[in-house]
């Protein structure tokens, strides 16, 4: 049972209801990175949804399940006006960005991305090494440093680990 | 890597500037490296667990 002060956050869960409603989005971000093999904890789940109209329909369901509202107070879940629809849920937070820094979307990252079982149930497509490395690259910020490195020497051993050699 | 090492010296060139290159020594962080290894080897499931376990704490 965490401390009461620690946001809950439940990824499973948030996952879960999004594939219930088979709303089809990529895992980016924070997560991604960890689900890649970097070392850095995170408290909410990034999605590039793809931007079909009924693919936004369905994600309507999900975010009403999770009680979803806007962080910054406002009440439209729309996407049209938003770079990044940055959400508090339930579950935890939850962002959903159409077109992450230094991309296309969901179709520009479906091309490398990756579909890998969490458990419970639960399969998700998350980005690939070198598109993570690209979108934290490009946003430039002091703070993502550390995982850019780390990303990038995930890259490097994955690379060896495919050739069978030994760094 | 992009732009490549010969178009960047010739961008900086044409500002009548030039690259120094300099060696220096390689600092490699032995723990995070034992660390990055370790986590390869375990499925993103594992991976997520572990996070979500290193939070709690």
């Amino acid at each position: 049972m965490p401390p009461a002060t620690e946001p809950a956050f439940d990824p499973i869960g948030i996952f879960k209801a999004l594939d219930r409603a088979r709303v089809t989005y990529i895992v980016i971000g924070g997560l991604a990175r960890v689900l890649q093999g970097t070392d850095e904890l995170t408290n909410g789940v990034d999605i590039v949804p793809a931007m079909r109209e009924e693919n936004l329909r369905r994600l309507n369901v999900p975010l009403g399940e999770l009680n979803a509202r806007r962080r910054d107070g406002k009440k439209t879940l729309a996407l049209a006006d938003v770079d990044v629809l940055d959400l508090e849920t339930d579950l935890g937070e939850l962002k959903i960005v159409p077109e992450p820094a230094g991309t296309r979307g969901y179709d520009d990252l479906r091309r490398a991305a990756s579909r890998e079982h969490l458990g419970f149930g639960v399969r998700v497509a998350i980005a690939s090494v070198g598109d993570l490395a690209r979108m934290t690259s490009t946003l430039g910020r002091e703070q993502d440093e550390p995982a850019l490195r780390m990303l990038h020497r995930v890259a490097e051993l994955d690379r060896s680990i495919g050739h069978g050699l030994e760094l | 890597m992009q732009p490549s090492f010969e178009t960047l010296r010739e961008l900086v060139r044409a500002c009548a500037l030039d690259l120094a290159l300099a060696l220096v020594p390689y600092e490699v962080d032995e723990e995070g490296e034992t660390r990055l290894r370790e986590r390869l080897f375990r499925s993103p499931q594992d991976r997520l667990q572990a996070m979500l376990e290193e939070r709690r704490r």
